[in-house]
């Protein structure tokens, strides 16, 4: 049973201990949610991490090489910098793929880097750089090359763009840098931004070519393929006769970007990592973005409907009721098995960008009721909207981060649906370009807490006892320390698919065993908790 | 196939580094300083360096794993990163309240060049660093070395702080055990017990990264060496480095500073090289080896003379790091095995 607290009185608990300075910040980091829109408090968010606060997030490089680029298996990835980030981003995230036969290119399992030594940051690095690049074309002939740089590149000055526009020249294929380092920003976010732009302008509508019959071509954008998410997307969207021409960037492939811009619209599925693609491709080429969601099964429902009516041919909308009907029985059938023993319990979820809000829609079907969330690195567009995206002040940090200047390609911009026929949808409820965020979706009374601090989530703890938390490997073996479950959401604690119909099952499986698992009844042995003195008399 | 592209014919690289066999030095440096009781490792760099080593080390452990960051921006990037060093230390020791911090750097401060020792007496100075508590640090370029260069690094750093010679020599024999496991420097210490010496392993990270769960997260778990203890080894009879790479440069600067003997021996792993562990150690300490020792040590060439058949000339690949690998190559060598 979760314990009852005033949020506002927990909040103040929760700023206590900090210096002033710190409680400040955090005070307006910490929000108690109010879903309406003309009620709902603002967050700060996106801001500069508190030094020493011991935060959940990661680096530019992370989020660049890390988490966009790294689900590619046909780029080749080579890291400019000291061994490190090239060694901890190496098959350290559970973004799976599948090469189309064995010959196909698998990257993936391969960790490349110019490991610099002493020498090349006094000297510059450069040369190495070019003489590596030289190596992987050589042994691994690769398609494409991309080159990320990390924190001493900046300061030393090395140009990656200029030694990638060198041996692009002398090599004969795509070779394009990313200027990733890892101060740059405030988190991972600035690393996205970084990748899309880079992606956008290098790779992004290469190859012109319409493949395929299909009257009806997507792109899903923002799916990882973390524990085969993509996998079961692309069947779903297979059974319903919906040709996937690239996903940005589970289980993808280079050729699949080049071609991205002969869909006919965008599907986003993480809306922090790659909205700035969606945005740029829609400018460009006139395909439209519409915000998805394939995490739950009612949402799976919803997004495969938006899909559908977008397209709007009868035939199409049979067919996604036929395979949404078929799949919703075995949902309902573990749904209403496991609510039995879910029912009431309470979950909080601090993760990532997106998956802290998302993943509510699983346990709310659960039964489950969220009480507490928050994002590492997401922005206020993620929190309370895109509605708020004319107020946000962009800080320093965040300034220099590159804003591609797109305009409407002269030969290949061609707007999918006419003025009309977009009015004609909006007229039918159909958004486009829709992103609510996480605010709108959770109860008044909950707790919001951005970039939640060590501190801030074992109190949160403490306050609340919740049946599980969902965070992130950092985290785990803390909160299993204080006898609560942890769900790993960036990993799946090594399980998954949780996408889509069949992910929603393994989804609800997966919890209610973690959830109601008998280790946690046995913390106190008997003697602890009834710690008698006896005696016997010895004569 | 997981490892498609690899050529069948070696082709020479000098420029390209193709999945590596080491990392860089912090987290060898955060491994360390989790040896010490009630310590607070602080990465000084950017957020992704202490989040990368966290992570790594606590997937190895299934433990929590505490570290704190600097969080340079691209601002300190520029400036320097004392400003955030010094908001840390005052953050950490309100918020997590550690008995020391335990500063490493990154390749961003070094390559600006921040002057940590400068930066600590500042923070000393402007009264964020409580009476009785400490803050030690050790510079561990990623650029040089391996991560364990970076563990190397931070034990001399302990050494360097907390290490005094007070004239009075003490019973006690001082031992660095390398980068092993918990659960290894459990065993030294049973051993060294059983061989009723007296001891101060540092770091030891028994009792801090094996710890039980008892429905409280102990943010700093019982284990760990103690700032008195370290203190002490500048008065111990001798110093036994285990591993000359990651040992080695602590027991010597111990020596600089103490007048401290010490012998650089290799892992105890294996029958030989334990064998030279104990003798060096019963020399140094002036004990005998007790009979429980030589019935363990009786119990394991049992199970090597009954299993021999099995051993004998089979070929054995090592992947690992060199402290690891050349007691290891010793035992299978030991064992009639072949390594190649």
């Amino acid at each position: 049973m979760a314990l009852e607290k005033d949020p506002q009185a927990t909040k103040e608990e929760l700023l206590k201990i900090y210096p002033t300075k710190v409680a400040r910040k955090r005070s307006k980091q910490i929000v108690i949610n109010d879903p309406e829109v003309g009620t709902m408090p603002e967050i700060n968010a996106n801001v500069r991490t508190i030094p020493g606060i011991i935060t959940q997030r990661g680096c530019t490089y992370a989020g660049c090489k890390g988490v966009v680029l790294g689900p590619t298996r046909d780029i080749l990835n080579i890291t400019h910098g000291p061994i490190g980030c090239g060694f901890y981003s190496w098959l350290t995230r559970r973004n799976q793929t599948r090469p189309q036969g064995d010959e196909d290119y698998n990257l993936i399992t391969y960790c490349f880097s110019t490991d610099m030594q002493e020498d090349d940051i006094v000297f510059g690095g450069e040369k190495k750089l070019r003489q590596a690049i030289q190596e992987a074309y050589e042994i691994f002939k690769p398609k494409a090359i991309g080159i990320f740089a990390t924190c001493p590149v900046g300061l030393i000055g090395d140009d990656v763009h200029a030694v990638a526009r060198e041996m692009k020249e002398k090599l004969g294929i795509n070779i394009f840098g990313f200027s990733c380092e890892g101060y740059k920003g405030v988190s991972q976010s600035a690393g996205h931004h970084i990748a899309n732009n880079q992606l956008f302008k290098h790779v992004i509508g290469l190859d012109d070519e319409v493949k395929g019959t299909s009257k009806y071509r997507i792109n899903i954008l923002g799916e990882y393929n973390i524990g085969g998410d993509a996998f079961v997307i692309e069947d779903l969207l297979e059974k319903c006769g919906i040709d996937l021409i690239a996903t940005f960037s589970g289980n993808s492939s280079y050729d699949y970007f080049a071609n991205a811009h002969t869909a006919d619209l965008n599907a986003v599925m993480c809306h922090r990592s790659i909205n700035y693609v969606a945005e740029m491709m829609e400018t460009k080429y006139g395909i439209p973005w519409i915000k998805v969601n394939f995490i739950g099964a009612e949402s799976t429902a919803k997004s495969l409907r938006k899909i559908a009516q977008y397209f709007g041919d009868p035939e199409l909308i049979e067919r996604v009721e036929k395979v949404i009907a078929e799949e919703m029985l075995e949902v309902d059938k573990v749904k209403n098995e496991v609510r039995k023993q879910c029912e009431g319990k309470t979950a909080m979820l601090f993760v990532g960008g997106s998956r802290a809000h998302h993943y509510q829609e699983l346990f709310d079907e659960m039964g489950m009721k969220t009480i507490a969330a928050g994002y590492e690195f997401a922005h206020r567009d993620d929190y309370e909207g895109r509605r708020v995206l004319p107020n946000i002040k962009i800080d320093a940090d965040s300034r220099n981060i590159e804003e591609l200047h797109v305009e409407p390609d002269p030969e290949k911009y061609r707007p999918r649906k006419s003025e009309a026929e977009v009015e004609a949808l909006k007229a039918q409820g159909f958004g486009f370009k829709d992103y609510e965020g996480m605010m709108a979706d959770m109860q008044k009374g909950t707790l919001v807490i951005d970039d939640i601090s060590h501190y801030e989530m074992e109190k949160l703890i403490e306050f609340y006892k919740p049946a599980v938390f969902c965070a992130g490997i950092k985290e785990k073996y803390c909160i299993q320390k204080m006898g609560v479950p942890c769900k790993q959401l960036h990993s799946y604690d090594y399980s998954g698919p949780y996408a889509g119909f069949k992910g929603a099952i393994n989804f609800y499986n997966d919890i209610n065993r973690i959830v109601n698992t008998k280790i946690w009844n046995y913390l106190k042995a008997p003697w602890e908790k009834e710690p008698e003195i006896t005696a016997t008399f010895v004569k | 196939m997981l490892l498609r592209h690899t050529t069948a014919e070696i082709k020479e690289r000098e420029a390209l580094t193709v999945n590596p066999a080491k990392t860089c030095q912090p987290i060898g440096a955060m491994y360390a300083a989790l040896g010490i009781h009630n310590c607070l490792p602080h990465s000084h760099g950017s957020q992704g360096c202490c989040s990368y080593h966290r992570s790594t080390l606590t997937r190895h452990y299934k433990e929590p794993v505490m570290a704190s960051t600097s969080s340079f921006t691209e601002g300190a990037s520029v400036f320097g990163g004392q400003a955030n060093l010094l908001e840390a230390i005052n953050n950490i020791f309100n918020i997590y309240n550690p008995d020391i911090i335990a500063v490493h750097t990154t390749c961003l401060s070094e390559v600006i060049g921040d002057d940590i020792p400068q930066i600590i007496s500042k923070a000393i100075e402007d009264g964020k660093v409580p009476a009785g508590k400490y803050v030690i640090h050790c510079n561990t370029p990623s650029f040089v070395g391996s991560h364990v260069t970076g563990f190397a690094n931070m034990v001399k750093g302990m050494v360097k702080y907390f290490a005094e010679a007070t004239g009075e020599k003490k019973d006690q024999v001082n031992i660095i055990p390398g980068w092993v496991e918990p659960a290894d420097m459990r065993e030294i210490k049973r051993i060294v017990k059983e061989m009723n010496v007296k001891s101060v392993l540092f770091p030891d990270t028994s009792e801090v990264l094996d710890a039980p769960l008892t429905g409280k997260h102990q943010f700093y778990p019982k284990g760990g060496v103690t700032i008195d203890e370290l203190r002490s080894t500048g008065d111990s009879i001798g110093t036994i480095a285990l591993g000359q790479f990651a040992s080695a440069p602590a027991a010597e600067a111990l020596d600089s500073k103490c007048k401290v003997n010490y012998e650089v021996l290799d892992l105890p792993i294996g029958l030989l090289a334990t064998d030279r562990f104990i003798d060096s150690l019963r020399k140094m300490a002036g004990v005998a080896v007790p009979e429980s020792i030589n019935v363990e040590r009786g119990r394991l060439i049992d199970v090597i003379s009954d299993m021999q058949q099995y051993f004998y000339g089979k070929r054995v690949a090592l992947f690992g790091d060199p402290d690891q690998l050349i007691a290891l190559s010793e035992f299978l060598v030991t064992l009639n095995m072949r390594p190649v």
